[in-house]
């Protein structure tokens, strides 16, 4: 019987009833999802300024009075060594320019750290642990509100939900009865608190919409799961990055076992087999760096060690413009480029995605695109605090006062809308069966419940 | 029709959720992208040589694009050096004795531990590889700047001892 009549109200009057629901969803996935849309955009305002924050911050590591005579990236490497004997050396970074420090990762089970090292006197500046970068806490917040893969596919879901409250938010804000442009490109200032109240959440919220799925969508391609699985079939059919700059493997060092000179650690005496350490052995840093500049890296480059007999050295920089990315892998004992990706190299996809990844923290237009960036971030803000503020000025005394509508599956239109978004984005697809499922096992069945979700 | 409709969404999510969780990168889709011919350097070392200040050494080199010998090389140098540092031949040009096959000659007059190194460049890539080998019987100090990690005092822009 109920459902004969909601059948006949969707009958009568489609507009209104279709409305009540996507209100409805909308309603919903903004409560549950504004506060960390506030909380992504107010780390993010604060990551937009990692390079300005950062060489403030280390301002007394970075910068080295330029002399004659550099000392060699291996006597570097090996000062480093003799101060941590039991950490291992995971990259070195020249510098990119003269009166910038060298930089050495070294990691252990306790730390990860990076020893800046001044290149004309070989001093060690400073140590700074990765735990104690300022920046790495903003971003791990904002990447996986620090929780590690839980907490990435949280902010997965939310910049997948953020989707839909955008689609469902511009069919409510879509201009219906009203002619002129109060109400849709400016707010109704002389109309009453309501309207205004509604102005305040829907107008803004109009005018940051391009710039707030523009952030959602260079964001998702580093998400952990869609992000991951997105690139490693981009990859695949030849149109993402090439292998190794975010999936897959890197080429390996091709010198055979055979060939490759022995260290003997355990000897004690001198009758050590001469044809085990007869062999090649690995290429000077110094060679590497060398290497680097011919191929015409970027300056700000780094170069990966590595860490067992088949791996190979890799060069990477990832400067402020995503047209000048390269990475390239190097045999580790004759220097010889095994693979060699550029910006160009990249397919159409990873073209799009590594531009919008310059682009989305901020780099890539300098300062102008930084404002912008900051000019959404607080525009995701106000429109998050006002809908929820809205919400609060709205809410009956009991309930939730979310708007009640027919099911979604009424709405061929919409139910497609929500389909596929699920199938696009997965995790949307397996929350969306978790709303399904609590509404059919839990508030259908219990009526207190039911009430108060007005469902 | 209603329920029919609920199942047919609710499998299709199912089944496009499972389907991409097992998504990696192919091992070969390097394949589809840049695509270098790496240079090689294939060297031939005295075998088993005793010390001796007046016999000279040959040494070989032969440079390799992927499986075939490279088409135009630029250089082939060669230094060689003792890992104590007491004799060094800095780098110098090698000599095509045959099409393709760069040699040197240099006496090694003392016995332990020696690198060779050849650099060589053709149409724009240059690849530098360092060979450890050995004269006569290695000494107690070898020994130990083998087991220690240390980098030989040497290549070209090393200090010497």
């Amino acid at each position: 019987m109920n459902l004969m009549q909601t059948e006949e109200t969707v009958k009568k009057a489609p507009t209104s009833s279709a409305y009540r629901t996507i209100w409805r969803w909308h309603f919903y996935a903004g409560i549950i999802f504004a506060p960390f849309l506030v909380m992504l955009a107010v780390t993010g305002s604060i990551y937009l300024f990692k390079p300005q924050i950062e060489n403030v911050l280390y301002q007394s590591y970075y910068e080295v009075t330029p002399k004659a005579d550099r000392i060699t990236a291996t006597e570097q490497i090996n000062r480093v060594k003799a101060k941590y004997p039991d950490a291992l050396v995971t990259s070195y970074r020249p510098g990119e320019s003269d009166d910038r420090s060298s930089e050495v990762n070294i990691s252990s089970p306790k730390m990860s750290a990076t020893v800046f090292v001044n290149p004309y006197s070989g001093k060690i500046i400073g140590t700074l642990s990765d735990d104690d970068r300022i920046m790495n806490k903003i971003e791990e917040i904002h990447g996986e509100l620090m929780a590690g893969t839980t907490g990435d596919r949280i902010v997965e879901l939310v910049a997948c939900w953020a989707i839909v409250l955008i689609v469902t938010g511009l069919f409510l804000w879509f201009p219906r009865k009203q002619k002129g442009l109060s109400g849709v490109l400016f707010p109704r200032l002389r109309q009453g608190k309501k309207l205004f109240r509604r102005d305040l959440h829907a107008v803004p919220a109009f005018w940051i919409t391009a710039g707030m799925l523009f952030l959602i969508l260079t964001g998702l391609p580093w998400s952990g799961f869609w992000g991951t699985n997105f690139q490693s079939l981009v990859t695949n059919q030849g149109l993402g990055y090439p292998p190794s700059i975010w999936g897959g493997e890197a080429p390996t060092s091709t010198l055979q076992t055979k060939d490759i000179a022995e260290v003997p650690w355990a000897a004690e005496t001198l009758d050590v087999p001469q044809s085990k350490v007869e062999g090649a052995v690995p290429a000077s840093i110094d060679d590497i760096v060398a290497i680097g500049k011919q191929q015409g890296m970027d300056p700000s480059f780094k170069i990966s060690i590595p860490s067992d007999p088949s791996g190979v050295y890799t060069l990477s920089a990832y400067p402020a413009k995503a047209q000048d990315e390269a990475t390239i892998h190097l045999d580790q004992y004759s220097g010889a480029v095994l693979a060699d990706y550029r910006y160009d190299n990249y397919g159409v996809v990873g073209k799009i995605v590594a531009t919008g990844i310059t682009l989305h923290k901020g780099t890539e237009f300098g300062w102008f695109n930084q404002l912008i960036s900051l000019l959404i971030c607080l525009g995701i803000i106000l429109v998050a605090v006002s809908g929820f503020y809205l919400w609060l000025k709205r809410k009956p005394s009991k309930g939730m006062g979310a708007p009640k509508g027919p099911k979604a599956f009424m709405l061929k239109g919409f139910l497609a809308v929500l389909v596929v978004l699920g199938i696009v984005f997965p995790l949307v697809g397996l929350s969306l069966l978790v709303v399904w499922l609590l509404d059919f096992l839990v508030i259908r069945r219990i009526s207190s419940v039911r009430r108060f979700f007005n469902a | 029709m209603r329920k029919s409709i609920q199942t047919f969404v609710l499998g299709g999510l199912l089944v496009t959720t499972m389907s991409l969780a097992g998504c990696a990168v192919d091992s070969d889709a390097a394949e589809q992208y840049a695509v270098v011919h790496p240079l090689s350097i294939k060297m031939n070392i005295p075998k088993d040589v005793q010390p001796d200040a007046k016999k000279k050494q040959t040494f070989e080199a032969t440079v390799w694009r992927e499986a075939k010998p490279a088409q135009q090389v630029d250089y082939v140098h060669f230094e060689i050096w003792k890992a104590d540092g007491t004799v060094r031949y800095s780098m110098e040009p090698a000599e095509e004795t045959k099409p393709g096959v760069y040699t040197i000659a240099k006496t090694l007059p003392k016995s332990g531990l020696y690198y060779v190194k050849a650099h060589a460049s053709s149409e724009g890539a240059m690849i530098m590889p360092t060979r450890q080998f050995i004269v006569g019987k290695l000494s107690a100090q070898d020994l130990k700047i083998l087991q220690g990690g240390a980098k030989p005092a040497g290549g070209s822009s090393g200090h010497h001892h």
